[in-house]
């Protein structure tokens, strides 16, 4: 039998035991409202029993461990979730921009080649009238500068874009090397069997926060994790970070190098990939149509215009409407400017009389006809604007699914990892209850210990 | 939880009863506006049972719109810019209304994409590797969950 020290030991066990459930109780109802935090619960086993003859006796309990609770494929999933929010956030923002460009104010290109087809009408209904041939050059001016205003404004929006691009890296960096901290106190804590719950739930947050930016893999290993971006380019290795850097390239647009070298096309997913696919993508498509549009419309006009005859009735072979365009498009919609100021030099007359109206007639026809890529200038037009609105709204979409399944994610971890003060509070009146009978005993041992001592006095 | 069954409530004596296109058209989308905001809260709930009767309603709507002809409506919209026979108050109505069903349609194509990935990956992570190739091997067979769940037969087959 267990003489009345042990019996005092296995009680004196109960009540660290409980004492220990009590503090991480405590520590729970404490962080109820801090953001990231798992609620930790106590690990309780029987401690190694004693072999007396015959018997086998326990020796009380040992609290193991105190246990931060994780559901590590939710944790996976909120993170995969957090890349696409990032991506789409970045790509919504992008073209919410984009669109206002097309947004069929005023000073479109839309309504600026209405105009001028307009302005070509009427001339066509006077072709002597220096005042619509003046109307005609003016619109003419205006649909080449809406052009250029469009373009500039492409350009200008893809250099933030770049600036953002240098951002999320300096980010990333930071991110990284906080990491990576983290994973070395993680390491050393747990190699010594002690709890690392907060410094792992910090990590996961700052996980969560480089989900947001870049894409990232996370592999899972004793004590600590290793980070890749999906493509597989490290980002930490334990205790490691790998940094990122930008250098421009020939176009002055930012690409970002790891040490495996240039790793801007992989990068997909996250705030920086969404950046990436608007400014590498998105934007060179919509201006690659625009100067095609504009070289096409130039082109037409220009074919027209030096086909016929001016005021003074002059051929105009060679004498164009709009500065000829450079070969092969590219950068026409930027550079697209009216090459004559004198509102005599508009070739309306097909004849070469000043009241022939023929060529005005012709100029006035290409609106309907398809001379852009099979399309009418108009209709070409619609389709890069459509796109654009397309292309948000399916990004709007995207963004909208992903808050609504993250808020759900979130729910779960809440529902899992979070604090419920209700089964806090049930679970402190458990420990208390049982650190009360683990008195209760030492009480109860030492007034035997007492009698038996009296008994050898006396 | 799957929430109370409601009817559809589409108007049908107004489908019936030879009302305008135009209002014909504005008790589908609403019908359908209800229907996408109930089959969304499902999928998020992870609800099947939910999902699958607002997938049904859905598809009852979706007949409606050919039957009534409102597909062809909205493609009449979409070249003149305007819906024939609205009201000049109403089309602004059926056009808000018409968005809002789009979006709603495009945010639950999302919202089932993002849970098609993440049973991709859980089937992955359960199965490994061999999951993925028994799925290209046998995707050609569309009664293979039936007769897994059969029991005996369904072991036999797989065996």
């Amino acid at each position: 039998m267990a003489g009345l020290n042990a019996s005092l030991a296995t009680a004196l066990s109960g009540l660290m035991a409980d004492q220990g459930a009590i503090g991480a109780t405590a520590n729970n109802v404490s962080n109820s409202n801090t953001p990231g935090y798992s609620r930790e619960v106590p690990v309780l086993v029987t401690s190694d029993p004693v072999v007396v003859g015959p018997l086998t006796l326990g020796t009380g309990v040992t609290l193991k461990t105190i246990q931060s609770v994780r559901d590590p494929i939710l944790e996976s999933r909120i993170q995969q979730e957090t890349q696409d929010q990032g991506q789409y956030s970045a790509m919504v923002d992008a073209l919410e921009q984009l669109q206002v460009s097309f947004s069929g104010n005023a000073g479109d290109i839309g309504t600026a080649i209405s105009k001028f087809f307009d302005s070509v009408n009427q001339l066509s209904t006077s072709p002597a009238d220096l005042s619509l041939r003046q109307n005609m050059l003016t619109a003419a001016g205006n649909l080449a500068s809406a052009f250029n205003t469009t373009a500039g404004r492409l350009n200008a929006q893809r250099t933030n874009i770049d600036a953002s691009v240098q951002q999320s890296v300096g980010q990333i960096n930071q991110l990284t090397r906080q990491i990576a901290q983290l994973n070395g106190q993680i390491t050393n804590l747990e190699s010594v069997g002690e709890d690392a719950g907060t410094f792992r739930d910090e990590r996961t947050q700052l996980i969560d926060q480089l989900s947001s930016l870049v894409d990232v893999a996370v592999i899972p290993s004793d004590n600590t994790l290793t980070l890749t971006t999906a493509s597989g380019t490290a980002l930490v290795a334990g205790q490691q970070s790998f940094q990122l850097s930008t250098a421009p390239d020939a176009s002055g647009l930012q690409h970002i190098d790891s040490q495996s070298g240039d790793i801007t096309t992989s990068i997909v997913s996250g705030q920086l990939g969404g950046l990436l696919q608007i400014r590498d993508q998105q934007i060179p498509g919509i201006v690659s149509q625009l100067d095609t549009l504009a070289s096409s419309l130039a082109n037409a006009v220009n074919a027209v215009q030096t086909s016929g005859f001016d005021l003074n009735g002059n051929a105009t072979t060679g004498v164009s409407l709009f500065t000829p365009p450079p070969a092969g498009g590219t950068g026409a919609a930027a550079s697209l400017s009216v090459a004559i100021t004198d509102p005599a030099q508009i070739a309306a007359s097909s004849d070469g009389s000043a009241g022939n109206n023929g060529n005005a007639e012709a100029l006035y026809a290409l609106r309907n006809q398809s001379c852009v890529q099979g399309e009418t200038p108009s209709g070409y037009y619609s389709n890069i604007v459509f796109q654009v609105g397309n292309a948000a709204s399916n990004a709007q979409a995207e963004q909208s699914a992903s808050s609504l399944v993250l808020q759900q994610l979130n729910n779960q971890r809440s529902s899992i990892s979070g604090v419920s003060l209700d089964e806090e509070a049930a679970n402190l009146v458990r420990y208390q209850q049982a650190y009360a009978a683990s008195a209760q005993i030492i009480s109860t041992i030492n007034s035997m210990m007492q009698t038996v001592i009296n008994m050898k006095s006396s | 939880m799957t929430e109370p069954t409601q009817p559809l409530e589409v108007p049908t004596e107004v489908v019936q009863t030879g009302a305008s296109q135009c209002a014909q058209a504005h008790a589908v989308l609403v019908a359908f506006e209800r229907s996408l905001l109930k089959s969304q809260k499902a999928l998020l709930a992870g609800d099947v049972a939910g999902l699958e009767e607002a997938t049904a309603e859905q598809a009852r709507l979706g007949r409606w719109f050919a039957e009534l002809g409102i597909a062809r409506l909205t493609g009449e919209r979409s070249g003149s810019g305007r819906w024939p026979e609205a009201p000049p108050g109403a089309a602004g109505s059926l056009r808000e209304i018409e968005e809002r069903v789009l979006r709603l349609g495009q945010v639950q194509a999302a919202i089932l994409k993002r849970i098609d990935r993440s049973t991709r990956a859980l089937v992955h992570m359960v199965t490994g590797p061999a999951g993925a190739y028994d799925r290209c091997g046998r995707s050609v067979d569309p009664g293979s969950a039936a007769r897994i769940s059969e029991g005996k037969r369904g072991r036999m087959w797989r065996d």
